[in-house]
C-alpha cells in the first residue's frame, strides 16, 4: 500500500461496539471454540511428534549475550536467530506433541523449553534494535529489573503466544510440576506482552503516523491470544480488547480500498491473515458481540490472493514476495467463511488439498498453526475459476489472463505505483509473463534479510533494481526511490484485456526522460508488450527483459525462449543476451536455485542510441 | 561446638562498634589496603592461564529446569552442581587472566558467563531449596514483581564473582555498555544485599544462636559484593552493621576454646571466613575498624595448628577430610594480625607444601585473589607442635611422642556431643598415627547425596559409632542427640592420658552401667584401655578401624598397619572385619582416594559377660 492510497476504512469503529462489561472473564472463557476438540488432527499427529520426538534428543540451544551482540558486529541475523527459533519450535513440537499423547514423554522437556525461554533477558530480537521502541543499547538488551517494561516486536509477541498456547493445552500438566511455572508464564506474559501493548507508544501500532504493517496484525494477534488465556483481571482484559481493535481499524484504515497487499503476497497471510485471526479472538473474547467480518473491505483485503494466484503454488512476487508460496489453504478457507466469499473458498480449498500434513507453517501464528493442525486434513478440491481481468486501483497492479483456468495459455501482470512502497524494489513497471502456469518473464525476488538489506545498502543489489525489473533504461539511469518517483496516466481496459502506464516519472530528471509508455495486452492467443520511450537528445535506450532461460537466436528479431515460447522484436533493435548472476559480495546473494530451480537468470536487452525508441515485442 | 559451651563473646557490641559515618564510599573502596604491590605472582598467572585457555575453550554449560529438579527427584547433587559450578570457576578464571594478561581476549566470553549467571531463576543450589524464599516445589519460586531471593553459601559467591567482574573490567563492560554494569548492581542487591537486610535466616544464629560456616560465608561475599557495587551510602552501613552483628552471632556460638565442631575441613569457612571479614572490614573503613587483638579471634584460629597430626594430616572428625590443604597465606597473615607466631609458622609449613591452586575461586573468588598476588612460600622452618592439648569444650585431647610431628605416636580422642554440626555419632572417638602415618582412623564422609543431611545420615557405616573405634555393646550403637554425651573427662597432661566415661552416649537399652576409655602415650607406646560394666551377661565387641589388614602373630598378638604390633589380653576372641560399602547407594566413602586402599579394616575384639575390659597397646 503506497502512502495515498488509505482506505481509511475503520470496521469497529463503524459498529459503534461497547466493549465493557461484555468481555469473558478468565474462568469461562473457551478459545477455539469452533474447533471440534483441542487436539491436532490424526493425520498430521504422526509429522509432528516425529519431530517432537526429534527435539526430546536435542539438546535446547543456548542464547549467549554474544549471540545476542552478534547482529550489531555482523550484520548477520540468523547466527542469532537460528537457535532463538529452535527453542521455540521445540516447544511447539512438543506442546502439540504432548497435548495429543498425554503420556508425559514431552512434558519435562516442555517444562525445560519454557524456563529457558522465560529466563532469556528479551524477546526481542537483536535486529529489532534499531526501533525506538526495543529495550536494547548498544545491542545489549537494556533489562535489568524484573518488573522493568520491555519492547514489544513480532518476537515477542510470538513467543508470548507460543508459551500461552503451551499453557492452554497443558496447565494442568505443567502445575503438577509445580504451579510456579504457570504463574510465571502469566507474570511474564503480563510485563513483557500485555503491559507494553497497553502503556507503550509503539510506532507499529499507527497511532503516530507512518502507517502500518504485518507488525500490528500480528502481534495485536499473539497479545491477544496470550492475554486471553493468562490474564485474570477483567479490566485488563477489556482494555486489551479495545486497545486491539483501535489498532486493528488503524491497520484497515491504512490498508488501501482496492484491497492489495503492498508487501505481497507473501504478507497477506501475516497482514489480512492475522487480522481476521485477531477479529476471530475479539468474536470469542467477546461471546459474539463484537463482529466485523460482514464489511466489505474486509473481504476486498482476503480476496486480493486469490487474484494474485497465478497457477498451482505460483503468485505475483513483486517485491520482496517470492514466486511459490505454499499458502496454508484451510487458514483461506477459513477466512472466506468469514467473510462469505466463495470464490476466495475454492481457492483455498485447492490450496488445502496441496498441503501436505507434514508441512508444519513456521511462518505462521502459533493461532493459526494450531488451528490449522486441529482441522481434519483435505485431499481433493474442485477446479478454481479465475478472472480474466482483474485492476487494483490503489496498487496500480493489472492482472490479465487467457483463459478462465489458470493452468492454461499466458498470464501476464504488472505493476505501476511508486518506489515507496513497503518492501520497496524499484519496480514502478515490472512484468510478469508466465504460460501454462509457469515463468516466462520473472519478477526476480530478493535475497536474504542480511547486511543492511533494510537499509542503505538495499538498492546495491541488482535484484532491487528498475533494470531487472523488465523496465527500459536511460542512459543507464535506474529508477529513484521515493513516493515521487511513480506512474501515472494508468489505463486499465478490462474489455481488451490491455493495460496502459506513464513510467516516465519513475525515473530521476537526469535520465532525460520526456516520456516512457508501457502497453501490456493478452490478445489472440500473444502477450504484446509494448514499450516507448522519449528522450530529451539523443541517449542510450535499452530495453530489459528479465527471462528464465537463455534465450536463444532463432533469425534475426526472433528469439526462443523459456516454456517453448517465441520472444519477437523490431530488428531496428540491437540484440544482447546477458546472464544474470550475483557479482556484488556478500550483499548480492538471490538463491536462484532455490526460487527459480536455475543456476542463474537472463537478460533480454534491445539497445537503440537515439531520442526516441520503441520496442514491440510478442511472446507466442 | 555443642549448644552448651558457647562462648557468648560479641567483639563488636561489646566494642560499641556501629557503621555510620566509618564506611569508604563505593569508588574509594579497594580491597588489601595494607598491599602495595597487587601484581599476580608469575606462577599463579600460569595456572590462570592454563585453567582461562581451557575455559575459553569449554562452552558454557546448559542449566535447564529439569536439572533443577534432578536434585528432588533423585537426591543426586552431582548432576546438577558440576554444571553449576563449571560457570562460576570459567567466569573467574577468566576474569583474573584478563587482569593478568590484559589483551581483552577473554572479554566476549566473560560476558557470556556472567549474562547466563544474570538470567538464571535463582543463584540458590537446589540442594539448599527449603531456604525460605526460594522454591515452590523444586521449581525456582521467582515469578512476582522485586521478589525476594533466598541466600545460601552460592547465591551469595554468585554476588562475588560478578562483583570481581564489575570491580576488574568495569570500564571494559561500560565500553560495551552500560547495561551490564547495572544489571550487576540490581541483581547483587536483589539477591544478596536485600535479603541479607530484610529477611531473617535460619543460618544467622538469630533464633536459638546456632549457627556454623554458612554464616561466616555467605557474609564475606555479601560484603564484598556490597563494598564493590553498591552506591548508596545508606545501604553501605546497612550491610556492614548487620555483617557486625551476624559475626557477633558467629563468635558468640563459637567456644571459648577454639575448637570447630564442623572439624578441621570447615576451619577455614569457619574462623578462616570470619577472619577474611575482619579484612574486608579493614579495607572498608579504611582501617577504622579492626578487632584482631581480641584473644577470642586468636583462640579461633589456632585450633587449625591444635589439630594438625603432620604435614597435610588433620584430625577428620565428623564430616572433615583426613588431608586437607589450607591457606597457608591467609593462616600466615592471621598468625601475623592477631599476635600468634604459631599459627604463623603453621601457616607458612602449610603453605609451603601448596603450590598455586585455584580450590577457593569457587566459593570465594576475593580470597583466591588475595592468594594470587601474595608472593610464594617454598621453604618453611620446623614445626614444633606441644604434646598434649587439651581442648576443653569440644572435649578433644591431644597427645604426642614427640614435639616434631613426623616423629612416633600420635593419639588423639575426642568426646562431647553426638548433637553436634556435621555430626556423626562419634563419642568417644580415636585416631592414632605413628610418623605421620595413620594406623587407627576416623573414616571420614561419603558424599553429600541421598538424604545425608536428613534422615538417612546414620544408615551409613562411617557415620555410625562401630565405624569409629567405639565398641559395640548388646548389639547397641551410640545413638543422636545432645544428651548422648561423655562425661567425667579427665586430661593429665604430665602423664599424657585422657579419660572418658562414655555410656551415656549409648542408649537405655544397651544396658551399660560405666563405660570408661582411657588413653595414654607412654614409654613409646599408645596405650587404649576400655572398660564396660553391663547391667547383666551380655556382649561386647571393642572395635578398632584400622587401614591394613591385622595379621594375627598369635593369640594377643597383631602385625597391624606401619610395621606396628598391636597386643590384647588373649582371653578376648579376635575378628578382623573387611570393612567397605554395602548399604547401596546409600554408602558412597571414597576410601581409594581418601586413604588409598581398597577398603578398610576392623580388629574385633569379642567378649562375654557382665564386665568386659580390653587393654591395647600398639608399640
Amino acid at each position: 500500500m503506497g502512502r495515498n492510497n488509505k482506505s481509511n476504512i475503520r470496521p469497529f469503529d463503524e459498529g459503534k461496539f461497547d466493549v465493557r462489561g461484555r468481555v469473558i472473564p478468565y474462568g469461562e472463557y473457551r478459545p477455539f471454540s469452533f474447533l471440534p476438540e483441542l487436539r491436532m488432527n490424526d493425520e498430521v499427529a504422526p509429522h509432528i511428534i516425529e519431530r517432537a520426538e526429534a527435539a526430546l534428543n536435542e539438546p535446547i540451544p543456548m542464547l549467549p549475550l554474544s549471540l545476542y551482540r552478534d547482529f550489531e558486529l555482523t550484520g548477520m541475523r540468523s547466527n542469532f536467530e537460528t537457535p532463538w527459533r529452535v527453542r521455540r519450535n521445540q516447544l511447539a513440537h512438543c506442546t502439540l506433541a504432548e497435548s495429543y499423547e498425554r503420556g508425559g514423554r514431552f512434558i519435562d522437556k516442555i517444562a525445560d523449553l519454557i524456563f529457558a525461554i522465560l529466563e532469556e533477558s528479551t524477546w526481542v530480537w537483536p535486529a529489532h534494535t534499531n526501533t525506538p521502541w526495543a529495550p536494547y543499547r548498544d545491542a545489549v538488551p537494556d533489562v535489568y529489573r524484573e518488573d522493568q517494561c520491555h519492547g514489544l516486536d513480532l518476537c515477542g509477541g510470538s513467543t508470548a503466544a507460543t508459551l500461552a498456547l503451551t499453557r492452554l493445552l497443558l496447565k494442568d500438566e505443567l502445575d503438577k510440576i509445580s504451579p510456579v511455572i504457570c504463574k510465571r508464564i502469566d507474570r511474564q506474559i503480563y510485563l513483557r506482552a500485555t503491559k507494553p501493548f497497553l502503556t507503550h507508544k509503539f510506532g507499529w501500532t499507527g497511532e503516530y503516523g507512518g502507517g502500518c504493517n504485518n507488525w500490528v496484525t500480528n502481534i495485536t494477534l499473539n497479545v491477544l491470544f496470550a492475554t486471553a488465556v493468562c490474564e485474570r483481571d477483567l479490566t485488563v482484559r477489556e482494555s486489551t480488547v479495545m486497545r486491539a481493535m483501535r489498532y486493528l481499524d488503524n491497520f484497515a484504515a491504512y490498508y488501501p480500498t482496492d484491497g492489495s497487499c503492498d508487501e505481497g503476497p507473501d504478507y497477506w497471510i501475516a497482514s489480512p491473515g492475522d487480522y481476521v485471526d485477531a477479529l476471530e479472538l475479539i468474536d470469542e473474547m467477546t461471546g459474539g458481540a463484537v463482529k466485523v467480518y460482514d464489511h466489505p473491505h474486509v473481504r476486498k483485503m482476503l480476496e486480493y490472493i486469490s487474484a494474485m494466484n497465478i497457477d498451482d503454488t505460483y503468485f505475483v512476487n513483486f517485491s520482496d514476495a517470492a514466486p511459490r508460496i505454499s499458502l496454508n489453504g484451510k487458514a483461506v478457507m477459513e477466512y472466506a467463511e468469514r467473510c462469505c466469499s466463495p470464490e476466495l473458498y475454492s481457492f483455498g480449498k485447492m490450496m488445502a488439498a496441496k498441503m501436505s500434513p507434514a508441512r508444519y507453517f513456521f511462518t505462521d501464528t502459533i493461532v493459526r498453526s494450531f488451528k490449522t493442525h486441529a482441522t481434519p486434513e483435505l485431499h481433493e478440491a474442485d477446479p478454481v475459476l479465475a478472472k480474466r481481468a482483474v485492476w487494483f486501483g490503489d496498487n496500480k497492479i493489472a492482472v490479465l489472463r487467457e483463459s478462465e483456468v489458470t493452468s492454461e495459455g499466458f498470464f501476464l501482470a504488472t505493476k505501476g505505483g511508486t518506489n515507496s512502497e513497503a518492501h520497496n524494489h524499484l519496480d514502478v513497471g515490472a512484468l510478469v509473463l508466465y504460460y501454462g502456469g509457469r515463468p516466462v518473464i520473472v519478477d526476480p525476488s530478493r535475497g536474504s534479510y542480511n547486511n543492511y538489506y533494510f537499509g542503505h545498502e538495499r538498492y546495491n543489489r541488482w535484484y532491487t533494481k528498475s533494470s531487472y525489473h523488465s523496465v527500459p533504461t536511460v542512459n543507464g539511469i535506474e529508477e529513484g526511490v521515493g513516493a515521487a518517483y511513480a506512474s501515472k496516466d494508468e489505463i486499465f481496459d478490462a474489455d481488451n484485456r490491455t493495460v496502459t502506464m506513464e513510467l516516465g516519472g519513475a525515473f530521476p530528471t537526469e535520465a532525460g526522460i520526456i516520456s516512457m509508455k508501457r502497453t501490456c495486452s493478452i490478445t489472440g492467443g500473444e502477450a504484446r508488450i509494448t514499450d516507448t520511450v522519449k528522450a530529451k537528445e539523443e541517449s542510450n535506450i535499452c530495453f530489459n527483459y528479465l527471462t528464465i532461460d537463455e534465450p536463444r537466436i532463432i533469425e534475426d528479431g526472433v528469439l526462443a525462449i523459456a516454456e517453448g515460447r517465441s520472444f519477437i522484436y523490431n530488428t531496428d533493435l540491437t540484440l544482447e543476451i546477458e546472464k544474470v548472476t550475483n557479482t556484488y559480495l556478500p550483499f548480492e546473494d538471490l538463491d536462484f536455485k532455490h526460487l527459480w530451480q536455475r543456476d542463474c537468470l537472463w537478460r533480454i536487452v534491445l539497445k537503440k542510441r537515439a531520442a526516441e525508441a520503441e520496442a514491440r515485442i510478442t511472446v507466442k | 561446638m555443642g549448644q552448651n559451651n558457647r562462648s557468648n563473646i560479641r567483639i563488636f557490641e561489646e566494642r560499641g562498634i556501629r557503621a555510620e559515618g566509618l564506611v569508604l564510599p563505593k569508588e574509594k573502596f579497594v580491597f588489601f589496603r595494607d598491599v602495595k604491590e597487587k601484581k599476580i605472582t608469575k606462577e599463579f598467572g600460569e595456572v590462570i592461564m592454563k585453567g582461562a585457555e581451557e575455559a575459553l575453550a569449554s562452552e558454557i554449560p546448559f542449566l535447564p529446569l529439569s536439572l533443577y529438579r534432578d536434585f528432588k527427584k533423585t537426591g543426586i547433587r552431582s548432576n546438577f552442581e558440576p554444571a553449576h559450578h563449571k560457570r562460576r570457576r570459567m567466569l573467574s578464571v577468566m576474569t583474573f587472566a584478563e587482569v593478568y594478561e590484559g589483551k581483552g581476549r577473554f572479554i566476549e566470553k566473560i560476558l557470556d558467563i556472567a549474562w547466563a549467571m544474570l538470567e538464571e531463576s535463582t543463584w540458590i543450589l537446589p540442594a539448599h531449596f527449603n531456604n525460605p524464599g526460594a522454591t515452590e516445589h523444586s521449581v525456582p519460586n521467582v515469578y512476582k514483581d522485586e521478589q525476594p531471593h533466598g541466600l545460601d553459601i552460592y547465591a551469595c559467591n554468585a554476588c562475588s564473582h560478578l562483583a570481581m567482574v564489575y570491580y576488574f573490567l568495569g570500564d571494559k563492560l561500560d565500553e560495551i555498555s552500560p547495561v551490564i554494569k547495572k544489571r550487576i548492581e540490581h541483581a547483587v542487591y536483589q539477591r544478596g544485599v536485600r535479603p541479607l537486610l530484610e529477611h531473617t535466616f535460619g543460618w544467622m544464629g538469630e533464633n536459638n544462636g546456632v549457627c556454623n560456616n554458612w554464616l561466616t560465608d555467605i557474609v564475606v561475599n555479601v560484603l564484598l559484593a556490597t563494598a564493590i557495587c553498591i552506591e548508596d551510602m545508606k545501604t553501605r552501613e546497612a550491610v556492614l552493621d548487620k555483617t557486625m552483628h551476624l559475626l557477633d552471632n558467629f563468635s558468640a556460638y563459637y567456644p571459648l576454646d577454639g575448637g570447630c565442631d564442623e572439624g578441621p575441613g570447615y576451619w577455614s569457612a569457619a574462623p578462616g571466613d570470619y577472619f577474611n571479614c575482619l579484612e574486608l572490614i579493614e579495607d572498608l573503613t579504611d582501617g577504622k575498624i579492626t578487632i584482631y587483638d581480641h584473644p577470642h579471634v586468636k583462640n579461633m584460629g589456632e585450633y587449625i595448628s591444635k589439630v594438625n597430626i603432620d604435614g597435610k594430616y588433620f584430625l577428620n572428625f565428623s564430616d572433615a577430610a583426613p588431608r586437607l590443604s589450607q591457606p597457608g597465606k591467609m593462616i600466615m597473615r592471621y598468625g601475623e594480625k592477631c599476635g600468634s607466631p604459631e599459627l604463623y609458622s603453621f601457616g607458612k609449613m602449610a603453605e609451603a607444601s601448596n603450590t598455586p591452586n585455584l580450590v577457593h575461586l569457587l566459593y570465594n573468588p576475593y580470597i583466591s585473589y588475595r592468594e594470587m598476588i601474595t608472593p610464594e612460600i617454598h621453604e618453611a622452618e620446623k614445626v614444633i607442635a606441644k604434646r598434649a592439648v587439651w581442648l576443653g569444650d569440644s572435649k578433644i585431647a591431644v597427645l604426642r611422642e614427640s614435639e616434631i610431628t613426623s616423629e612416633g605416636f600420635f593419639l588423639a580422642m575426642k568426646g562431647g556431643t553426638n548433637a553436634e554440626a556435621h555430626n556423626h555419632i562419634d563419642v568417644g572417638v580415636i585416631v592414632l598415627f605413628h610418623s605421620g602415618k595413620p594406623i587407627f582412623i576416623d573414616p571420614s564422609h561419603g558424599s553429600y547425596n541421598n538424604g545425608y543431611f536428613g534422615k538417612e545420615r546414620y544408615i551409613r557405616w562411617y557415620t555410625k559409632s562401630s565405624g569409629h573405634s567405639i565398641p559395640t555393646v548388646n548389639g547397641y550403637e551410640e545413638r543422636a542427640g545432645l544428651e548422648y554425651a561423655s562425661r567425667d573427662e579427665v586430661f593429665d597432661e604430665e602423664n599424657m592420658t585422657v579419660s572418658m566415661e562414655l555410656g551415656g552416649a549409648f542408649p537405655e537399652e544397651a544396658g551399660i552401667l560405666t563405660f570408661r576409655r582411657t588413653c595414654q602415650i607412654a614409654e613409646g607406646e599408645a596405650r587404649i584401655t576400655d572398660t564396660v560394666k553391663l547391667k547383666a551377661e551380655g556382649d561386647v565387641r571393642f572395635n578398632y578401624l584400622t587401614l591394613d589388614e591385622p595379621k594375627l602373630i598369635e593369640p594377643g598378638k597383631l602385625e597391624i598397619a606401619e610395621g606396628r604390633t598391636l597386643t590384647y589380653n588373649p582371653e578376648l576372641e579376635f575378628v578382623a572385619e573387611r570393612v567397605e560399602n554395602v548399604n547401596l547407594p546409600y554408602e558412597d566413602l571414597a576410601i581409594e582416594r581418601l586413604w588409598g586402599r581398597p577398603c578398610l579394616w576392623r580388629i574385633v575384639l569379642l567378649a562375654h559377660g557382665t564386665e568386659a575390659e580390653a587393654r591395647i597397646t600398639v608399640k
